[in-house]
């Protein structure tokens, strides 16, 4: 994981794996991670990644643990966090980037994901059918 | 003619007075004449003078009435004498007529008309006799009122003697109908107001009342012994004048009797309208203190032993005895002895079923009667009875809360599969997908289609459950050949997580069972598997033992706490918090249903971090 790679935390491996197409679609680097604590074992030893995608209900560690977790790591405080969840309103009282509902409009998630990450689309290639 | 100074002047005066004045002398012969004498009989001539007073009367009988008093007065006897003819009324005056030297030389008679005046009193004497009657029968009838009414009554004058009483005053104050007349009411009452709670009171209003001469009062008094009487007191009047004072007393024990159990229940009814029992409960023990008895305390049967709620009157070491008397606890109101002191258990019934019990102990001294005994019945079924809304209350929150519950779990159950399968088919419309992107992505929404629909299913079973139309089709069955079924049913999962399988069979296993239901349960118990299996591997074994048959499914995962395992096949229960891991639970609820409809039942060891083993037995077939 770069600088430049979108982080997606989701345990429904369904809806992880279609984040992570539709974004590499549009010239993303996507990573994914299973829960929260798969997620800070990446990275720690990736290192930050330019965005991460958060969804809030996960086994082991959910999204709001996930994110207090990384604002006490400096190296991560300043990570950029979209979180995604059910529910209509934010319900954490931390502050984070943008909030996406399920089911998540792709349209949204890619304005999100451009003007959070600060990583620009690197080449729009339109992968073949 | 000669007639002496005073006849002269008679004779003036008598013309103003309807009657006759005549005179005589010693024979009786009429010397003057004025007016019409009534001794006159008839046919007498007009002409008088010179006739005899013999002649009047007609005969010479010296006994005769009028000739006898004229004798008389001729001999110095003043006669006065009433004398009646024709209907008239006569008063008669004869007197003596003297002459200078004192010689009676005649008499002179005088008679005055008097009918009228007589006609008059014989009228008043015959009202008065009426009026003497009516009288009576009023004070008969006065006398028949006072001792009919219920009330007793004490009449005084203004010096406090007695006027009047009746027996039921008498009784009411318990007064021995003293031997002779009664004297003063101080005299009475001193007998008798010691009975009072308080007596000096008492007497400091009736010096009051005694001074405040016209003033009405009504009081209440209390008897040590427990009896209640209104005492009013009034003047007694004849016109504006005060001349006596009533007193009047009721005794009105039993109406304040009913007053305060009406009043007792009211109150109660009013403590036990919370909905929080034991608020309830504490403020009714209370209430009956002292009112009810000494001691109160409310227990309810909670996991068949009997825990005191509420008690009240006792100190620490006085107190209804705890232990509830069997027939008490066998829904019979009863009375009983405990320690020196009188007490009573009133059984608490909610549904035919006893859930409590309120005791009461008496005052040293005392029992419970009759209608303490129905006051206490009544409070017990209004006590009962509030539990048993609270209880309802409770169940009917706590029931809603866990349907609120339900929903935004099933809201979050559907949103899953709905979020991947929304993304695929835009990702697929966008036409931006790679070729692998793009297989993957119809996978995705075959899976999400499945997962949709497996949900539905799970939700009608419930209802099904619930509503009793769960229906079983039996049939011959290889468990072998279901189980291998629901297997591969579950492969696309089963590769996804990386677990590795490892079915075992053993034994015959053919049996009577529903097919769709059983491979159900399967497929519920292998996706927890895999869920929960933290891509370890899986061992799932079937093996026949006498007329049953054990299945068993393994995994290696996360495992359940061990305080859910009770409760792991109720609905709505997750054995993970919903923070952490979606999913209803009501797969296991239904898979119970189903295994324990066919005779079977199913269970689960499991420790936390040691992953889960479920077993499942069934009889071969539902006849055993």
């Amino acid at each position: 994981m770069d600088n430049h790679s979108i982080l997606i935390v989701d345990d429904d491996d369904d809806v992880r794996k279609m984040l992570c197409f539709v974004l590499s679609a549009e010239g993303y680097a996507a990573v994914e991670a299973h829960d929260g604590v798969e997620a800070l074992e990446l990275m720690d030893t990736d290192g930050p990644p330019a965005l991460a995608v958060v969804d809030l209900m996960m086994p082991r560690m959910d999204g709001e643990e996930l994110i207090r977790k990384m604002r006490q790591n400096p190296a991560l405080a300043e990570t950029p966090i979209a979180v995604v969840s059910g529910r209509a309103t934010p319900s954490t009282g931390l502050a984070v980037g943008a909030h996406l509902v399920k089911p998540v409009e792709i349209g949204e998630l890619l304005a999100v994901v451009h003007r959070l990450s600060g990583v620009a689309a690197v080449q729009t290639v339109k992968g073949g059918r | 003619m000669t007639t002496t100074h005073p006849v002269e002047h008679l004779r003036l005066i008598l013309r103003q007075v309807p009657g006759a004045i005549w005179a005589t002398d010693t024979e009786l012969r009429v010397t003057y004449v004025h007016g019409h004498p009534p001794m006159l009989q008839e046919g007498a001539s007009t002409r008088l003078v010179g006739t005899t007073v013999y002649d009047f009367v007609q005969t010479h009988d010296p006994t005769e009435p009028v000739i006898a008093h004229h004798l008389a007065a001729l001999v110095g006897g003043r006669q006065s004498f009433e004398y009646s003819r024709r209907a008239r009324s006569f008063d008669v005056l004869i007197e003596p007529l003297r002459d200078d030297h004192g010689v009676i030389v005649g008499c002179v008679g005088a008679a005055i008309d008097v009918s009228d005046r007589r006609e008059a009193a014989a009228e008043l004497a015959k009202v008065q006799s009426e009026t003497t009657e009516k009288l009576q029968r009023t004070v008969s009838l006065l006398e028949a009122t006072l001792d009919s009414t219920a009330d007793g009554l004490l009449v005084v004058d203004l010096e406090g003697r007695v006027s009047a009483y009746n027996n039921r005053f008498l009784k009411l104050w318990k007064i021995q109908p003293p031997p002779g007349p009664l004297s003063t009411d101080r005299e009475l009452l001193s007998e008798v107001f010691h009975q009072l709670v308080d007596p000096q009171g008492f007497l400091d209003r009736v010096r009051v009342l005694y001074a405040a001469v016209a003033e009405e009062a009504f009081d209440e008094l209390h008897f040590k012994d427990g009896r209640i009487f209104e005492r009013y007191s009034m003047p007694q009047k004849i016109g504006d004048e005060v001349v006596g004072r009533v007193w009047s007393f009721r005794d009105v024990t039993e109406r304040e009797a009913l007053l305060r159990r009406a009043t007792f229940i009211a109150g109660a009814s009013r403590l036990l309208a919370s909905l929080d029992v034991e608020k309830g409960l504490r403020a009714v023990v209370n209430l009956a203190v002292p009112d009810l008895g000494e001691m109160c305390a409310i227990d309810l049967i909670q996991e068949g032993i009997p825990r005191r709620i509420a008690v009240a009157g006792g100190d620490g070491d006085n107190e209804p005895s705890p232990e509830l008397h069997p027939s008490v606890l066998a829904g019979h109101q009863t009375t009983y002895t405990h320690g020196h002191r009188s007490q009573i258990g009133i059984p608490l019934i909610s549904r035919d079923t006893v859930i409590g019990a309120i005791t009461l102990v008496a005052p040293a001294g005392r029992t419970f009667n009759d209608s303490d005994r129905e006051l206490l019945d009544e409070l017990g079924q209004r006590v009962a009875l509030s539990i048993d809304n609270a209880w309802l209350y409770d169940g009917a929150r706590r029931a809603l809360s866990s349907r609120d519950e339900f929903l935004s779990i099933a809201a979050h159950e559907i949103r899953g599969p709905l979020t991947s399968l929304h993304m695929a088919v835009q990702g697929l419309l966008r036409g931006s997908l790679s070729q692998n992107a793009t297989e993957k992505a119809l996978e995705i929404i075959e899976r999400a289609d499945r997962r949709l629909g497996q949900f539905v299913d799970e939700l009608l079973d419930l209802g099904r459950i619930r509503t009793g139309q769960l229906h079983f089709n039996l049939e011959e069955v290889d468990l072998g050949t279901v189980l291998r079924d629901a297997v591969s049913r579950v492969s696309g999962e089963l590769t996804q997580s990386g677990s590795e399988v490892n079915v075992k069979t053993e034994g015959n296993l053919v049996g009577q069972w529903d097919r769709f239901r059983l491979e159900q349960v399967l497929i519920n118990l292998v996706t927890n598997a895999i869920k929960y299996g933290e891509g370890k591997p899986i061992e799932i074994s079937a093996i026949e033992s006498g007329h049953r048959v054990r299945i068993t499914v393994v995994d290696h995962g996360i495992g359940i706490d061990s305080a859910m395992l009770t409760t792991i096949f109720d609905p709505f229960q997750r054995a993970v918090t919903a923070r952490h891991y979606g999913g209803l639970g009501l797969g296991l609820h239904i898979a119970k249903t189903i295994v324990e409809g066919m005779g079977g039942n199913i269970t689960v060891e499991s420790h936390l971090g040691a992953g889960a083993t479920f077993t499942v037995e069934l009889p071969m077939s539902e006849k055993k």
